[in-house]
């Protein structure tokens, strides 16, 4: 699968590593047994630094897979991954990587504090500094005044937060985040879209999105990568082109909802709709 | 609200008097019951003449109640350590779950009332059967819970540790160990229960000391009011201590709703 995007294997590429590359990605589960399983084949990608882009897919398309491939939690049968052109391995040990789960996977005998601060604590970074980090963070994700809450005594909502701010107070260029808003209701999982938005334009980040939401997708970003299941592949790479800062005024737009038909059609002709 | 406000006392007076007025309403009956039908203190002796039994003993009472409190005590400290260490043995090594499961089915199944005796041969009549058989009796709550425990670590939670370390050490200190906390005191508690029966049995087998040999005692030499003794002071005892280890839950462990635990 070649990359549609103008520019992709031009000048831009040259002055710098891709934030992440995907090169001829394939997996199997148990091979040479009965149960042998074609997770992914032939995926090839690249994410530039700094950018914004999703990954859509039905269930089991291999979309997590993907995440966990990046964050060296796993690795491909054939191809390779880099990330800031580094094996991914490497870029975890040195901290390029941050993870936001599906569920906020907060240490429930600590207060938000000290979990925002985990990482860094894991890494040796003095108290003070840690909480000085983490403190920054934390008001970022709009929880100042919650630093000693414990995890249960916070919404939903509020403990995705507290996740976030983990992943980002662990200063990694990279983002990884596996439906991060999954759980949560239309109206937390709307303001917490502009608020990741918000955050990644004044952190600087690159993220690899991967959600079940078309529209949070095209709202979210620079390009939207469809996953066809059984084995996961790549369907379809769209840059969506709509501008930045992104309001509620863009989904309203025509391109907008062009954008949602075409990937809505392509996920559809995956799932064998029409 | 300051703590001791009238009504927060109020408040309390009310949800603790149902269980206290039952109880007191339970031990006047029995007195009127054995008073009204001049039942045989052979039979069934009353609460007053148990009381009495118990002052009479007086010093030697103490020594009862210490000497199973402290094989209730070491058994169960022993015990648990044991509990511990191969809990996390069988978590750490798959192979030590298969060698050591077995032992542990095994060492609930024997029946402990029948290896007491053996235990009186090989180790005589002083205290060290008895802190073998209790701590038999204490182990396996605790080592089915923190295994359970240890396992219940989320998955996810250990990916985070490994984006800094793959140290498995500190994945267990950081996830895995303060994960297992709930499931240990779950444990505590029902192993310190069992620890209670435990030391008793163990005494009724051989000993010249302790609670359960008084239960004995007044069994064998037709002295109701002192089994009667032996019993309720066990049920205090067993009921402090079963208090102290919630207490220390209370204070030392984090606390969440969704805990599922084996009892």
């Amino acid at each position: 699968m070649t990359d549609a995007r103008p520019g992709a294997d031009g000048a831009a590429q040259t002055a710098a590593h891709p934030a992440i590359r995907f090169q001829n990605i394939g997996l199997v589960y148990g091979r040479g047994t009965a149960n042998e399983v074609e997770a992914l084949k032939d995926v090839s990608f690249d994410v530039r630094p700094q950018e914004f882009v999703s990954i859509l897919g039905p269930s089991g398309c291999g979309k997590s897979t993907l995440l966990r491939l990046v964050a060296g939690f796993l690795n491909p049968t054939s191809g390779s991954v880099s990330v800031g052109g580094v094996d991914p391995e490497n870029a975890r040990t040195n901290g390029l990587l941050g993870v936001v789960f599906q569920s906020p996977v907060l240490l429930q005998w600590r207060n938000v504090i000290e979990n925002v601060g985990f990482l860094l604590e894991l890494q040796g970074v003095p108290r003070r500094k840690r909480q000085e980090t983490a403190r920054h963070y934390i008001d970022l994700v709009g929880l100042g005044g919650f630093e000693r809450h414990m995890p249960h005594q916070l919404s939903g909502g509020m403990q995705q937060r507290v996740s976030i701010a983990r992943a980002l107070a662990f200063g990694p260029s990279v983002l990884l985040m596996d439906e991060p808003f999954g759980a949560l209701d239309a109206l937390t999982r709307d303001r917490m879209a502009f608020d990741l938005l918000d955050i990644w334009k004044r952190d600087k980040k690159t993220v690899l999105f991967v959600t079940h939401s078309v529209q949070e997708a095209v709202f979210l970003s620079d390009v939207v990568i469809v996953m066809t299941a059984r084995p996961g592949k790549v369907g379809l790479i769209r840059p969506i082109d709509l501008g930045r800062p992104r309001t509620k005024d863009h989904r309203l737009q025509m391109e907008f909802v062009e954008h949602c038909r075409v990937l809505l059609d392509e996920l559809e002709a995956d799932v064998g709709y029409h | 609200m300051p703590v001791f406000s009238i009504r927060s006392i109020g408040r309390k007076a009310l949800y603790y008097a149902p269980p206290v007025l039952s109880f007191v309403a339970f031990i006047i009956a029995w007195q009127l019951y054995v008073d009204l039908f001049g039942v045989s203190a052979f039979i069934l002796p009353s609460p007053e003449r148990i009381v009495r039994a118990g002052i009479n003993l007086g010093p030697a009472l103490w020594g009862h109640t210490w000497t199973t409190t402290y094989e209730i005590l070491l058994g169960f400290l022993v015990g648990n350590a044991v509990a511990v260490g191969l809990a996390y043995l069988i978590v750490r090594w798959s192979v030590a779950e298969r060698i050591v499961y077995p032992f542990l089915i095994v060492s609930q199944t024997v029946p402990k009332l029948a290896v007491a005796p053996l235990l009186v041969i090989w180790f005589g009549t002083g205290i060290l059967p008895k802190v073998i058989v209790t701590a038999l009796v204490c182990f396996f709550p605790t080592a089915v819970n923190v295994v359970q425990g240890l396992r219940s670590a989320d998955p996810n939670a250990i990916d985070l540790v490994r984006l800094v370390t793959p140290s498995t050490s500190v994945i267990f200190r950081k996830v895995q160990f303060p994960s297992s906390i709930p499931y240990f005191f779950a444990g505590l508690k029902i192993s310190m229960a069992a620890a209670v029966i435990g030391a008793i049995v163990a005494e009724w087998v051989g000993a010249n000391s302790g609670l359960g040999y008084l239960i004995l005692y007044g069994g064998t030499s037709m002295r109701t009011d002192l089994m009667f003794v032996g019993v309720g002071v066990t049920v205090i005892l067993g009921m402090v201590l079963y208090g102290a280890v919630g207490l220390a839950e209370y204070l030392i462990s984090w606390r969440r709703t969704d805990v599922r635990t084996n009892t």
